[in-house]
């Protein structure tokens, strides 16, 4: 316990001491700037948290650097992104009927209804409330389950388990991501195989270069990903509204706000918001199963303990509380397998990842969570577990955040309306600028731009025949710890050809990808 | 305004030829890598020698691995669309359209005009000056550290890249949108020319 508490205030300190031991308030404002980015973007329709952070991490990288003491301020801004993002989006949903990003869709079901009976204040500060109570439940649950489960796996799990398991994940999360899984899961292996391009594992020269000498180094990791997600989404968009010849304008004004919500209100929402948020929590913790399926449990659970279910969809207050308390409570807990295992589970936590990887020499996984005894050795060094250190310096600028949505965001939540008049035909071309000017600057160069324009080639052409992204995205990112875990196996094991299936663990983990296999092939006949 | 919500994540039709294509796709690339690519671009091959005489895996082991891992899945793909017999009850997918191409090849087309002016518009902007008597460089290379000659092409290709996005999303051009172009592209610069250092723009990172 001693030990936990001297790595938990040292994790604390360190996100406001500097290198030289002076007070640091830089990662704080980072936080706090990223909050405002995150809620400003949640709350203008046709943006969304991860894009954004895929805007900002190339931008930040290019202002603080490769070292380890870029880490704190990159990160500390991704985070807020993320967590404002999550609150922003309400303010659209319920004023015009429109969410501001893709978790907040089903707010509209009661927000909007509310905001045209007048209640747009009430449902706006319920949307808020909810939001962050349930966001603060889940980071709790991140802190307390994280290292449990680094434990566990560093003491259970050695390389075949491990390898089993991250096999194990991408299965499922082809399996609940998107409508078609078995090619889901087949992005997911041509992600893995394209960062492959470039690389080494036996120091015997760069492989499947084609003959292309400036592949040499692998792909630009952070331009591949702006690629696939931000521009393939973009092109996308830009088709659309051409296609439509879509009025973007927003309405004229925004409907009557009415009366705020009270505090005695506020208290009797608390059991709703915990249901809402444990749901959200138990959702996130699985990778890949995103926002829209806590929300519309969350809903469907508060709709059917209610005593007047048919208020919901008409304006039920209960009906903000349950979509926003869960949608919010996933962004905290999709930390969870990132954390303790390194495996992202959606597109911001894929952001997280990337930027521990582009930046210093900490990287997520259950070694992350090893308690070392600190011992300080005289005239050499202190022996600890810095990660650890780091780690925890990470749950404090989550606090932070947390402590900027209650109190940025509950002023910001109310001016966002206009925000909805910004026209989506103009902002998307704009980004895409930004987006490849990013890429230029972040890997130095036209071989980063011409890869993110191939993979936002890529991307294009998976959406289009409706294939989800997101095991492409983690699948590219997971390869290398993946071909890592399975190449030490096999070594290990002696060249042993079944080198896989020998531990029970591994075996029972591979039974259930084969088993979520057929699932996915039944499903496609049924 | 619309009325109603807007799914973002709305699932592609059921069924269709494209699974076929898809299936078929996938084994053609996993015969192309194990017989062609793979042999020629990967040099330490599927498994080797260490050192110690041990049998360790080569470069070919992981895609190997991973090439063979797609071949069920897409039989499986492939299958479940002929069981279905036309029925549109394989696994849903969306389709890629004659119009969706000539939209990639619209984008494809605008982007790497741009792209060219970016390339191109420094060195363009240093020949006008010289030859309007303004300046007396010897070429792009040397005044690419001056500005405006080092932002100039990124500035004339940016704006043109958000521009022609803008025409191409709403089929007009205004006056005002050609502005907001050019006002992001100098906030571009500013934030990266101007407030970093060793931060180059395009093209200048590639001289």
């Amino acid at each position: 316990m001693d030990l936990l508490l001297q790595y938990l205030a040292l994790g604390i300190t360190s996100v406001f001491t500097a290198a030289d031991g002076g007070l640091w308030l830089l990662p704080m404002g980072m936080v706090l700037t990223g909050v405002v980015i995150g809620i400003l973007v949640g709350a203008t329709p046709g943006l969304s948290g991860p894009f954004a952070m895929a805007i900002a991490l190339p931008v930040l990288v290019s202002i603080f650097g490769y070292g380890n003491e870029a880490l704190y301020p990159v990160l500390g801004c991704l985070l807020g992104i993320m967590k404002g993002a999550t609150v922003g989006g309400a303010v659209p949903a319920i004023l015009f009927n429109t969410p501001g990003t893709p978790d907040a869709f089903l707010t509209t079901v009661d927000g909007y209804p509310l905001a045209q009976k007048g209640q747009g204040r009430r449902a706006i500060q319920t949307a808020h409330f909810a939001s962050v109570v349930g966001d603060n439940f889940s980071d709790l649950v991140l802190f307390i389950a994280a290292p449990v489960l680094a434990v566990a796996v560093e003491r259970v799990l050695d390389l075949p388990e491990k390898s089993a398991l991250i096999i194990l994940s991408l299965c499922f999360m082809a399996a609940v991501v998107g409508k078609a899984p078995l090619k889901g899961l087949v992005g997911g292996l041509l992600g893995m195989f394209v960062s492959l391009v470039g690389t080494t594992m036996s120091g015997d020269g760069p492989r499947m270069t084609l003959g292309i000498t400036e592949l040499g180094g692998g792909l630009p990791l952070t331009s591949c990903v702006l690629g696939v997600l931000v521009l393939s989404e973009v092109l996308i968009a830009v088709e659309d509204m051409r296609r439509d010849r879509a009025t973007t304008k927003g309405p004229v004004s925004a409907p009557e706000m009415g009366p705020p919500l009270s505090w005695g209100e506020r208290w009797r929402m608390m059991p709703a918001i915990l249901r809402g948020a444990g749901i959200g929590t138990m959702i996130g913790a699985l990778p890949g199963i995103g926002t829209t399926t806590a929300a519309t449990l969350s809903h469907d659970t508060a709709r059917r303990r209610s005593k007047c279910p048919e208020t919901f969809g008409r304006g039920a207050i209960e009906g903000v509380v349950a979509t926003e308390s869960a949608n919010s409570a996933v962004s905290g807990a999709n930390l969870i397998p990132v954390m303790s295992l390194g495996i992202p589970g959606n597109f911001a936590a894929v952001f997280i990842i990337l930027a521990v990887e582009t930046i210093g020499d900490f990287a997520f996984g259950p070694q992350v969570f090893r308690f070392t005894p600190i011992k300080e050795i005289e005239g050499f060094d202190t022996i600890m577990n810095r990660d650890l250190v780091m780690a925890f310096g990470l749950f404090t600028m989550m606090v932070i955040a947390n402590l900027c949505n209650w109190s940025v965001g509950s002023f910001l939540m109310g001016q966002l309306g206009r925000l909805i008049r910004i026209p989506k035909d103009v902002m998307l071309p704009v980004i895409l600028t930004v987006s490849l000017t990013a890429a230029y600057v972040q890997d130095g160069g036209y071989v980063g731009l011409l890869s993110a324009c191939v993979f936002a080639l890529i991307g294009y052409v998976l959406r289009r025949l409706g294939i989800s992204i997101l095991p492409f995205v983690i699948g590219f990112l997971l390869a290398p710890a993946l071909e890592g875990l399975i190449r030490g196996s096999f070594t290990a094991s002696g060249g042993d050809p079944w080198f896989l299936l020998k531990s029970p663990i591994a075996l029972v983990m591979l039974a259930l990808s084969v088993w979520l296999l057929v699932r996915m092939f039944r499903q496609n006949r049924a | 305004m619309t009325r109603g919500p807007v799914d973002t994540d709305e699932g592609a039709p059921s069924g269709g030829r494209w699974n076929l294509w898809l299936g078929g796709g996938t084994l053609a690339l996993v015969a192309l890598c194990l017989l062609v690519w793979f042999p020629r671009d990967i040099s330490s091959g599927f498994l080797k020698k260490s050192l110690t005489g041990n049998t360790i895996p080569g470069d070919a082991f992981f895609p190997t691995l991973l090439v063979l891992l797609m071949v069920p899945l897409a039989l499986l793909l492939i299958a479940g669309e002929l069981r279905s017999k036309g029925r549109k009850a394989g696994e849903p997918v969306g389709r890629l359209s004659l119009d969706n191409l000539l939209f990639l090849t619209r984008a494809g087309l605008v982007t790497t005009a741009s792209l060219a002016l970016m390339t191109w518009g420094g060195p363009m902007v240093v020949w006008a000056s010289n030859a309007a008597g303004f300046s007396d460089f010897s070429g792009y290379r040397a005044a690419s550290g001056r500005f405006p000659y080092n932002v100039a092409g990124f500035f004339l290709g940016g704006t043109a890249l958000s521009a022609s996005y803008i025409y191409i999303t709403r089929r007009s051009l205004r006056s005002r949108d050609i502005v907001v172009s050019m006002l992001s592209t100098a906030f571009l610069i500013l934030l990266f020319a101007g407030l970093l250092d060793n931060i180059q723009l395009p093209p200048n990172a590639d001289l």
